[in-house]
């Protein structure tokens, strides 16, 4: 087991340090003056030139890399062009936020995904399986901010049943911040009506967000218990006289788990990225949107902070999910090793 | 099948559980309306609170409220005295000599002193961020007695007073104390990092908490000098990273109360359509162009650029700039805007006349050729691309090709460093910094500043430069007018831009709140922020 962690961490390593050096390039070969941009066209040549010095724009591409590299393991990533705050505090204001709607949404996508698949799986080619099916069809076919609007008309502003925007109602201060996610620091400070209120403003963001990927985990979970029923061993088990719940999700769904966990965490980071929308929907004040302004802007020191982070938190998720794949298929484990 | 039984419960119970908490949330809402006189702000971009920082919208209306000025523009331009009660200038228009207000105290109380305004002038000058381009020219600032300040210029630069509505004065003793270790000696980081997020000003308001992605609170400050509007709001949300989607749903429910960001037709349309929601206009001092590319083929020949600009349909334009009733745009006549210093309402308008445009390119040296022009517009704003299909079908009356394409905007701030990179055509806004209008010919057509998007006509002469640099030495008015005007003419004849038309951007609001700049085209502010001055504003609640 040590073995199979340390080849996974050290796989790990060799992404993150492959990730700095393409999106520093990246970033640098994207056409535009950073600094002219920043300052707006009427500063003076001398202007430019001061901030370009300041930023360190005009050192060679290896310096500037080994200033970036020995910074980034400090968590410093320099200045952001366009809020002029360290990007380390920008990243650190805006981190939790999109981490509670990516944890609310990928619980909501798990849950309800994997419900939905065991269900429609259970009761194939019934009512609710055809229920699911078209359900399943419309989260994948319309993107995640479609959703987003629709809800938003009709649960937020005819309804009126939940909050439209933001992450707290703005009457209320935020809870003491321990970990930076509202509905947790509030409920450890005991503020029992900003832990609701904050619940009640992440529901439709962290549903739309969830519900395309909730599609395709339902679909795959689907297909593939369906495919675990129809094995020897299932109908050996109700042979033996097994009740339908243990058939269903002990021997049927362990095996259809697998590829539905590999596919988890995929979507799970990629929830990050595909939460710009829902956040510019629902002014929820994410770090993915403050990546996607960075990169419109060109600031160079935001971009290359945002990814990193975000490739961080992607080589982590995929570890977890190996690891927990590793112990539901010791042959994955054995392979490995 | 009793399992199913009780999810089902479970669900029926957990959706009624979050329906009543729901019910809850939403009682709490009329319940704020009636606290205070809270203005909620939709912002389309971020705020950075740092005076001397910013060139942007948001950064300037923080910029206008937390901080003062030695003099502030009225509606219309005009200078008026602030923090500055006289002042005088030389004969040779190189010292002004400022006399400061008494009595006028910081948000912290210390009193603010000609030693505050010579240190926001050498913070800016020194840290060369924002509009510290306007004050290159500042030889020396002194401090001659506590209420008098003297500014020695290297030159004579008339635009010096306009400038200073840009010079925030900031208060010494709490940037010092707060200042951090940094590259600017014994001025360590100069407060760069303590007013990234705090205020250090005398304005009319004080930062109560400011997130430059998230949103800046600000409290009313009773004790400024200068005073407020009756029912002025006590207490400012500015929220930044607003979409129009989210205003669209935001503002019939009240919780935005004024907008400041891009609103697309259909939302125009929609917001006036709400009970209580009315749509103002924020008049731009500037213009919008297609910028011609002067030395590029076959635009090289002003014959060709002439015909372009009487080929264009400036009647379907201003029919496009038509939204609900409300104008987001006014014709213009030339290279200088309405409502400052060298517009000139007696030249007539540009219209579409064929005849006039083909006999021009007949008199070109590229007439009976087949002509082919690149046309670039902004990606980000949807309206410029109506704009460029509309010139395409114009120009193919005259057997002119138009290719269009879009670009981000860092790709254009690249394009429009070479006249080679720049394209023929690229629709480009322009506007004016301070109230003075050399604030924004000077970076259009003043050969020293060209390589930026404001200059891609490429069009810079000696003329044109002696002209400009004219009117920088001369400080009587009525002679630097008729050096505009003059200038104007000049620049009008060479045909850098089809000048199309000069921008309103409308803002939508909630009748309960009255903004005078937005409602009366007589009490606009020319410049960029101008008419989201809180203090000027009332609103009952």
């Amino acid at each position: 087991m040590i073995r199979f962690l340390s080849y996974r961490l050290l796989s790990g390593l060799i992404v993150i340090v492959g990730v700095s050096i393409l999106i520093f390039l990246l970033a640098r070969v994207i056409p535009g003056d950073p600094a002219r941009l920043a300052l707006g066209p009427e500063a003076s040549n001398e202007q430019v030139e001061a901030m370009r010095q300041q930023m360190g724009f005009d050192r060679p591409l290896v310096e500037q890399y080994a200033r970036f590299i020995t910074g980034a393991v400090q968590f410093d990533f320099g200045r952001s062009l366009y809020t002029d705050q360290p990007v380390s505090s920008d990243i650190a204001a805006g981190f939790p936020a999109t981490l509670e709607l990516v944890l609310y949404s990928g619980l909501s996508m798990t849950i309800l995904g994997v419900g939905l698949g065991i269900a429609s799986a259970h009761y194939k080619d019934r009512w609710l399986d055809n229920a699911a099916r078209l359900f399943s069809l419309l989260g994948v076919a319309l993107p995640n901010f479609v959703w987003a609007l629709l809800m938003m008309i009709v649960l937020a502003f005819w309804y009126q049943w939940l909050p439209l925007s933001g992450r707290l109602s703005e009457w209320l201060t935020p809870p003491p911040h321990v970990t930076g996610l509202y509905t947790l620091d509030a409920l450890i400070a005991g503020q029992w009506g900003a832990a609701l209120d904050a619940l009640l403003h992440i529901i439709l963001p962290a549903f739309a967000l969830s519900l395309s990927g909730m599609a395709q985990i339902s679909r795959l979970t689907r297909t593939n218990m369906v495919d675990s029923y129809d094995r020897p061993y299932v109908e050996f088990a109700r042979a033996y006289g097994l009740s339908e719940a243990s058939v269903a999700f002990k021997w049927a769904l362990r095996p259809a788990l697998i590829p539905t966990l590999m596919i988890l965490g995929m979507q799970i980071v990629a929830l990050l990225g595909n939460a710009f929308l829902v956040e510019t929907i629902f002014m929820w004040p994410g770090l993915a949107k403050y990546g996607v302004n960075a990169i419109v802007r060109k600031d160079l020191n935001a971009v290359v902070g945002v990814v990193m982070v975000i490739s961080f938190f992607f080589v982590l998720v995929n570890m977890i999910v190996d690891t927990v794949v590793s112990f539901i298929d010791p042959k994955i484990r054995l392979k490995s090793s | 099948m009793s399992d199913i039984n009780l999810s089902r419960r479970q669900l029926l119970g957990t959706t009624a559980a979050f329906g009543l908490a729901a019910g809850f949330g939403m009682s709490a809402v009329p319940a704020l309306a009636q606290q205070k006189r809270v203005l909620r702000l939709a912002d389309g971009n971020i705020g950075q609170a740092d005076p001397h920082k910013p060139v942007d919208f948001p950064g300037s209306i923080l910029m206008f409220n937390l901080y003062d000025f030695l003099v502030r523009p009225l509606p219309g331009g005009e200078l008026q005295p602030s923090l500055a009660e006289s002042w005088t200038i030389s004969d040779d228009g190189k010292t002004y000599t400022f006399k400061l207000r008494d009595g006028v105290k910081f948000h912290d109380g210390t009193p603010l002193t000609a030693d505050d305004v010579v240190f926001s002038a050498n913070r800016m000058t020194t840290m060369k961020r924002g509009y510290a381009y306007l004050f290159s020219d500042i030889g020396k600032v002194e401090a001659t007695a506590p209420n008098t300040v003297v500014f020695t210029l290297k030159r004579p630069f008339a635009p010096f007073l306009a400038a200073l509505v840009r010079l925030a004065v900031v208060n010494k003793a709490l940037v010092m104390a707060n200042k951090k270790d940094g590259t600017f000696g014994e001025f360590g980081d100069y407060g760069e990092a303590f007013l990234g997020g705090a205020d250090a000003g005398s304005g009319p308001y004080k930062i109560v908490s400011h997130n430059p992605q998230v949103e800046t609170v600000m409290e009313i400050n009773k004790d400024y000098f200068g005073g407020s509007a009756e029912n002025a709001p006590e207490m400012i949300r500015s929220k930044f990273g607003v979409e129009a989607v989210a205003v669209r749903q935001l503002m019939p429910r009240r919780e935005i109360d004024l907008t400041r960001l891009p609103l697309p037709p259909e939302i125009v349309a929609a917001l006036s359509r709400s009970p209580g929601i009315s749509v103002g206009s924020d008049m731009k001092p500037g213009i919008f162009h297609f910028k011609l590319n002067t030395q590029k083929a076959p635009l090289d020949d002003v014959n060709v650029r002439k015909a372009i600009a009487l080929a264009f349909d400036y009647d379907q334009l201003y029919g496009l700039l038509e939204v609900a009733g409300h104008k987001q745009g006014l014709p213009i006549r030339g290279p200088i805007p309405a409502g400052v210093i060298g517009y000139d309402p007696d030249v007539p308008l540009i219209k579409r006349d064929v005849e006039a445009a083909k006999a021009a390119l007949a008199a070109s040296k590229y007439a009976g050729q087949d002509l082919s022009l690149d046309l670039v517009w902004f990606k980000s704003v949807a309206l410029q691309e109506k704009f460029a299909l509309l010139l395409q079908a114009n120009l193919s009356e005259l057997g002119i090709k138009v290719n269009i394409n879009s670009a981000p905007w860092p790709q254009i701030v690249e394009m429009a460093t070479k006249p080679e990179s720049s394209p023929h055509i690229c629709s480009v806004a322009t506007s004016l910094s301070t109230t003075d209008v050399d604030s924004m010919l000077w970076g259009e057509y003043h050969s020293s500043a060209a390589g930026t998007y404001l200059s891609m006509h490429w069009l810079h002469t000696p003329d044109i430069d002696a002209m400009l640099e004219k009117t920088r030495t001369v400080t009587d008015r009525h002679e630097r007018e008729n050096i505009y005007k003059e200038l104007a003419g000049v620049i009008r004849e060479q045909y850098p831009s089809v000048y199309l038309y000069q921008p309103i951007d409308l803002a939508a609001y909630q009748n309960y709140l009255r903004v005078p700049g937005l409602v009366d085209p007589k009490q606009s502010v020319p410049i960029m922020a101008g008419n989201y001055r809180y203090d000027r504003m009332s609103m009952t609640t």
